[in-house]
Parts: structure tokens; C-alpha cells; sequence
């Protein structure tokens, strides 16, 4: 890094509000240098903003105590797990082209993408044009909450979300069948866990939809109530 | 201007990623290594969130045999941290919410109860930490994650937006507002002189 560049990181101005979001993440040595330097200038014969600095360092001081007052787990839950553990299959990594025979469809689309955003994009596109037929309309949300909406069904479909795991081998083609056959359209994911979240109808029964998805094992994983 | 709050990982991670390496080979002494290096933080996480300790174990019970099942599936996107409470947070709101707990506001937290004293006790009492503490317990569930993970696990801005997946900025602002809602709680005490 130049001495120039140096100096222009450190010169970052910061609001009072920016200040104030960031102070607990200072306090725990966690913003970056230029953001460190701007707060110690800002921190500086400002009595206000020093008591706010302490109020927060107390705040953590009593968030570390108040979990080792909760002590630990149960000694034995270990060996209970370990006990569980060959009743529960693990699952292959992501199939890339060309190292997996014939992986799924949907493995293969979503494997090929380095973002995972744009991974979401593609799902998303191909269910839509393939179980509604309908024009993608809009792209709602933050670049991380992205959510695609149709002609057909979307917003007035807001109704109970499930997260779902598919099947690595599962084809698209009998994805998209299966959630045409609930109504339900995918609103969110990968999540970190390869996760999807799909929305059902306002009026949907959660419970019956999840006994279908679960009753479709050669696609599906596993399936839980949303958020 | 780039405000990422979000210096460095919590640790670098090699032992974490190379355990789960092991893991996802099927190695159970590597999952009752890993186990024991995420045991700490992760049943502190679920004991802030869930609250009770036998659903608590239940949740960390069901976060780690997911561990074991998509530890092939961890690409490295994130921390194996983050990853790890990415799968937490989402047990346990998915725990909750069959308990229909996940509806449970500030007002029906605080109307718990508990033998231990009430945060006007502790205000009488001048224990201050005691009853930031306990004003801590009556905020909602977000933000006492919120508060619990830059706090405690110290995961920076943008581990927390990893790991809640959520945008950096909201991450920021809900930490903003757990902090100023604890303020008003304060003050509500009788506390006078806290909010800078």
C-alpha cells in the first residue's frame, strides 16, 4: 500500500451516526483500520461519545458473564450424537462439471455459478418460465434478499414459507412439477446450507404442503417451516 | 466510503475448515473435535435465543447432524463460524416457531416468571450489570442475537450479515436499535445519565 493510499484510508469521515453503529464493533477490535482512525479522531474530547464507548464496552463485559453463567451442554449429549451419526446420510459435495457422473440438473446449474446470488437468479428464472410461463416482472428486495415475483401468483402469494432441501440428483424438471403441484414459487436461497426457501399460497396449509414435500423423497431432503 | 465494520474472521479458521474437511470425509473423531471447539459458543448462542436448556440441547443436537450431513457441501463462502450459526440460527427459529414461540414480543418476555430479581430490584441495588443483564433477557429475539454475536461470539459486521444472511447495513442498524432499546430500558429503570 502507498503512503498516499495510506492516507487517503485514513482520512474516511464518518457521521455521528456511523460512529455510533460502529462502536460496538470497535470496541471488540473489529472495524477496519480507516474506520478505527476516524472513530479515535471523532472519540477524541467528545465527552458524549466517550460515555457511549463505555456504556458498550459494559454492555459486553456483561454479555460475556451472563454466558458463563450458563454453563455447558450435558456432558453425555456428545455420545448421543456420535450414537445418531450412522443414521444420517451425508451428502455429496455440489456436482462441477465434469467430475460427477451425470449429476442432477439442478446440482449441475447450481454448481456451475460462482455467486450465489446469480445461482439464485438462474433457479429462480428457469422454475419460473418453466412451471408459470409467465414474464419474470420484478426483482424485489436488497442484493442479498432478492425475491422474483410472476404475473401469476407472487405477492398475493406471501403465504407460509418453507426451507427446503433438495436432492442433489434431483432433476429440475420434477422440482418444478412438485411445486407447481403446491402452488409455490421460490423466493430466496441457496442459503449458506444450500437451502431454499419457497413461498406457499396465502391461503396454503404449511403442514399438508411439507407432508407432500417430504412424501417426495427422491427430491427432497428435508423441509422445515421458514422464518 | 467503505464502512464495513468488518475487520478480519474470528480466527483464521484453518483447523475449523480442515476438522470439516474430515468431517464431510466421514470421520467421527473429527466431528466429536469439532464438536467440542463449537459446543461453548454454539450452546451459549442457543441458550440467549431458545432459553430452554432441554430445547437448546435438542437444537444443538439438530445443528450438528446437519453439520455432518452438508459438511461436503461447505464451499468456503464464508468462515466455517458463520456457516455453522447460519445453521443454528435457522434450527432455532424453525424450533421456535413450531413452538409458536417466535411471536412472543418484549411485553409477554418480560412477563415470564422468573425468580430471579426484576431489573427495578437490581436498579435499587445500584447493581448496574445485573440489570443490563436483565434488561438484556426482555429484548426480542433479534436483538438479543443481534447483541449476543458482536458481543460475545465478537463476529464482525459482516460475519454477522453471513451468518443471519442479511445485508451489512441492516446488520448495523438493528445493532443500533437493540442498543437503543436497551437505553430506554435502562431509563425506564430509573437509570439516569446513560444515554450518551
Amino acid at each position: 500500500m502507498t503512503k498516499a493510499s495510506t492516507r487517503a484510508e485514513s482520512d474516511v469521515a464518518l457521521s455521528d451516526e456511523d460512529i455510533l453503529e460502529l462502536l460496538p464493533w470497535y470496541a471488540g477490535g473489529k472495524t477496519s483500520a480507516a474506520e478505527t482512525a476516524a472513530i479515535e479522531r471523532k472519540l477524541q474530547g467528545n465527552a458524549k461519545l466517550q460515555a457511549e464507548l463505555q456504556l458498550v464496552r459494559q454492555e459486553k463485559q456483561v454479555s460475556r458473564e451472563s454466558v458463563k453463567a450458563l454453563g455447558e451442554p450435558d456432558p453425555a449429549l456428545l455420545n448421543k450424537m456420535l450414537g445418531q451419526l450412522d443414521s444420517v446420510r451425508q451428502l455429496p459435495p455440489i456436482a462441477r462439471e465434469g467430475t460427477e457422473a451425470q449429476p442432477g440438473f439442478l446440482a449441475r446449474l447450481l454448481g456451475f455459478v460462482p455467486s450465489p446470488a446469480l445461482r439464485f437468479a438462474m433457479a429462480a428464472a428457469c422454475l419460473v418460465i418453466v412451471v408459470e410461463s409467465a414474464a419474470l416482472l420484478k426483482l424485489a428486495g436488497s442484493e442479498s434478499e432478492q425475491s422474483y415475483q410472476t404475473a401469476s401468483a407472487p405477492a398475493a402469494a406471501a403465504g407460509p414459507e418453507l426451507i427446503v432441501h433438495f436432492q442433489p440428483d434431483a432433476r429440475l424438471s420434477a422440482i418444478t412439477m412438485l411445486l407447481s403441484d403446491l402452488d409455490a414459487t421460490v423466493v430466496k436461497g441457496p442459503m449458506p446450507d444450500g437451502a431454499f426457501v419457497i413461498a406457499l399460497q396465502k391461503d396454503a396449509d404449511a403442514n399438508a404442503a411439507m407432508t407432500v414435500l417430504r412424501g417426495h423423497a427422491d427430491l427432497v431432503l428435508a423441509v422445515d417451516q421458514g422464518s | 466510503m467503505k464502512l464495513a465494520g468488518s475487520r478480519g474472521k474470528s480466527g483464521d479458521g484453518t483447523a475449523e475448515v480442515a476438522l470439516l474437511q474430515r468431517v464431510a470425509g466421514g470421520d467421527r473423531n473429527a466431528f466429536a473435535e469439532l464438536y467440542r471447539r463449537l459446543q461453548r459458543p454454539l450452546f451459549g448462542y442457543l441458550m440467549k435465543l431458545v432459553r430452554e436448556r432441554e430445547m437448546v440441547e435438542d437444537v444443538l443436537n439438530e445443528t450438528m447432524m446437519e453439520i455432518w450431513r452438508q459438511a461436503a457441501r461447505f464451499e468456503g463462502r464464508s468462515s466455517v463460524n458463520t456457516w455453522v450459526f447460519s445453521i443454528a440460527h435457522h434450527r432455532a427459529v424453525s424450533r421456535l416457531r413450531k413452538k409458536r414461540e417466535t411471536a412472543l414480543d418484549e411485553e409477554q418476555a418480560a412477563a415470564i416468571e422468573d425468580e430471579s430479581p426484576t431489573p427495578d430490584e437490581h436498579a435499587m441495588s445500584g447493581d448496574m450489570s445485573r440489570l443490563i443483564a436483565a434488561l438484556m433477557e426482555q429484548l426480542s429475539f433479534e436483538h438479543r442475537e443481534i447483541l449476543h454475536l458482536a458481543y460475545y461470539q465478537e463476529f464482525s459486521v459482516q460475519e454477522i450479515a453471513d451468518a443471519l444472511d442479511l445485508p451489512a447495513n441492516t446488520v448495523k442498524t438493528r445493532m443500533f436499535y437493540a442498543r437503543q432499546r436497551l437505553k430506554a430500558l435502562l431509563e425506564k429503570s430509573g437509570v439516569e445519565g446513560m444515554v450518551a
